[in-house]
């Protein structure tokens, strides 16, 4: 028998807290259909995806129905596609770009990600292709969201990458300028990124990973601002180490529903189960705030010195509460803290409390990057390019994932509004800090090389 | 152990204090009354206990072990209630496969409460394990009902809780309904 405590705590969670797991996504292998003929390629891409996602969302649904906890977010993640379809010309990307978002509208998945290069030692011809295929595919597309990995602890930073991916931003925010540049919104640009995100816009289907997997991203962080809420409440002395305690037991909870509701899908769609990524990943809501958080613990706002303290306590008891609850743990898992997707942070840019440099230092702790950071549309893309190798810097001395969607939006200038709609909300666009001081840097191009495993300070 | 006489059902009411469960166990054990299967639960200050007993000795029928509990607790004002039990098992209605809910309601109390939530149940064909009323909670306005029920495979879901939605707003409760393990997976390691 179920305990009176045990029935009205989990209610709690599930009523008041907005505990919901935010994403199921079904992996999917496609390098069994390569080929050179593009629209034989098309044929085949779209009925593998429309045959083993027929019923993804139906079962979501059912599965969320029978344990009265809704899956918010249905997806997809493919192969990488510059790998999958390397022989294509970016032409031919394009075409195979509409048809992903084809297949992602025609199964009612609200994105498809995997238009991905994994190009951190260098660029082949296909990564080449694809890359100069993302501004239009992005545009001609509504649920395609593009990643690339250019940085590894293994292999260091391809800076040639970095560059060529900053004038992409550029050229895909030019594409998209009538909507704020939202064709960034949908592409990551990565260091050290996990083979198992179920998230977008980083989400692909690893090159080591079986041919269809059902991996399962939960999030919480409006149950872990009540959970602390509750105990400070409780008793105002509560120490850090108290309350990390907290977060722990709440990642814990969390991560449990996640991984019973993960493997009920896998089971019935059977797929294997792959992994639980439990992160703290916001909504535009009140009540489900990452940096709503921060103020429960003391801080005025997110931003004020000591957050980058707090923010590295938040993430790393996640993480433990995470690894004990399932041995399934995988992706990100952390706290994400993308500016425009949470209310709470975007005020703190607006306000100025959250400059760019200090959201820089808060990467270096949390779980991905600079996320959703809206910038002067003037921003140059050697800049752009700056700013993103120092996030990769980040990830790759610290041996971690971390990752930039940055947006320049056109024709607008620090302390405008950039709005981007739905899930990704709005921000207003903060100042980049020495701006134009790095073209001579960031045009030397080549690589920074991997960093020494030893010696580790 | 030899089966010599039939099992008994005792049921034992009235003003909890501490004793009651050693007292009552004391009596059988002097008896020869073996204990198979027991509960006990405490409503608005009233002991509530259930025993299945098996007497070893073949001379203790229903009469002798009820007289003997009345005069161990004399003047007690405890209620003894004693029953044979058949050996067959109980015929049980016919399995079907179901899945374990929990269901909760919250908000004021009224009459009809219970009656109106579980004429629900009965007209899906649920079966309630386990039933929990005047739940403590921080606000006393709010009346928590917590039941644990067995809702069959073939049950139409989304009919089976529109009608107890129906039902919940009728009777001004929040309702929810949860399968089981969402509570066991949280809170069981």
């Amino acid at each position: 028998m179920l305990t009176e405590k045990e029935v009205l705590t989990t209610l709690e969670m599930l009523r008041n807290e907005h505990l919901d797991v935010r994403t199921v996504t079904l992996g999917l292998s496609l390098f069994d259909l390569a080929t050179h003929d593009a629209a034989r390629f098309q044929d085949r891409l779209l009925s593998r995806i429309t045959g083993m996602a027929a019923s993804l969302v139906d079962v979501c649904d059912e599965v969320g129905d029978i344990y009265g906890i809704p899956v918010v977010n249905k997806r997809i993640s493919v192969s990488p596609m510059a790998v999958v379809g390397a022989p294509f010309s970016s032409r031919e990307l394009v075409q195979i770009a509409m048809t992903l978002d084809q297949a992602a509208q025609e199964v009612g998945v609200d994105f498809i990600g995997g238009f991905s290069a994994l190009v951190e030692k260098g660029l082949a011809r296909g990564d080449l292709s694809l890359i100069e295929a993302v501004p239009e595919a992005l545009t001609a597309t509504s649920r395609l969201c593009a990643s690339f990995n250019v940085a590894t602890t293994a292999a260091g930073i391809n800076m040639d990458a970095v560059l060529l991916l900053a004038k992409t931003i550029k050229a895909a925010a030019a594409r998209t300028a009538d909507q704020d540049g939202l064709a960034c919104a949908k592409m990551g640009v990565f260091a050290n990124i996990p083979q198992d995100v179920p998230f977008m816009a980083g989400a692909y289907l690893g090159v080591g990973e079986p041919n269809a997997v059902i991996n399962v991203g939960v999030s919480g962080p409006g149950v872990v601002k009540r959970a602390l809420e509750r105990a400070m409440e409780a008793d105002d002395h509560l120490a850090l180490d108290e309350i990390s305690e907290v977060i722990k037991r709440t990642a814990f909870k969390v991560t449990r529903i996640g991984e019973l509701i993960g493997r009920e899908v896998a089971k019935r769609l059977n797929v294997p189960f792959g992994v639980v990524d439990l992160s703290l990943a916001p909504t535009p809501n009140v009540g489900d705030s990452v940096g709503e958080i921060f103020q429960v613990l003391g801080l005025a706002h997110i931003g004020a010195p000591g957050s980058t303290a707090a923010l590295a306590m938040l993430n790393d008891a996640v993480k433990k509460g995470g690894a004990f609850a399932s041995s399934s743990v995988g992706g990100f898992s952390g706290a994400f803290i993308p500016v425009s997707e949470d209310l709470n942070i975007a005020e703190a840019a607006a306000q100025g409390h959250l400059t760019l440099p200090k959201l820089e230092a808060l990467t270096s702790v949390c779980s991905v990057g600079l996320d959703m950071v809206a910038l002067p549309g003037d921003t140059s893309a050697e800049t752009l390019a700056a700013i993103i190798a120092d996030e990769m810097a980040i990830g790759v001395i610290n041996r971690k994932t971390t990752a930039a969607r940055l947006i320049p939006v056109p024709g607008k200038k620090a302390g405008e509004k950039a709005f981007f709609g739905g899930l990704l909300g709005e921000a207003v666009i903060i100042p980049v800090p020495g701006s134009g001081g790095s073209d001579r840097f960031i045009n030397l191009g080549g690589r920074v090389p991997a960093p020494l495993q030893s010696l580790g300070n | 152990m030899p089966n010599h006489t039939k099992k008994m059902m005792i049921a034992v009411f009235g003003q909890d204090r501490p004793g009651i469960v050693a007292r009552v166990s004391g009596l059988l054990a002097e008896m020869g009354c073996n204990i198979e299967d027991a509960t006990q639960t405490i409503l608005h200050g009233r002991f509530a206990g259930m025993f299945v007993v098996q007497p070893v000795q073949e001379s203790q029928g229903r009469e002798q072990v009820l007289r003997a509990l009345e005069d161990g607790f004399q003047g007690e004002e405890l209620t003894f209630w004693v029953s044979l039990m058949e050996e067959a098992t109980p015929t049980k209605p016919a399995q079907e496969a179901t899945d374990p809910f929990v269901l909760t309601t919250i908000g004021p109390d009224q009459l009809g409460l219970v009656a109106g939530v579980t004429g629900v149940l009965s007209l899906f064909g649920v079966n309630i394990t386990a039933l929990r009323a005047n739940v403590k909670t921080e606000d006393v306005s709010q009346w928590v009902m917590i039941y644990e029920v067995d809702v069959p495979k073939s049950v139409d879901r989304q009919k089976f809780r529109e009608a107890l939605y129906g039902k919940a707003q009728e009777l001004d409760q929040r309702l929810s309904l949860q399968h089981r393990d969402i509570f066991e997976t949280v809170h069981r390691v």
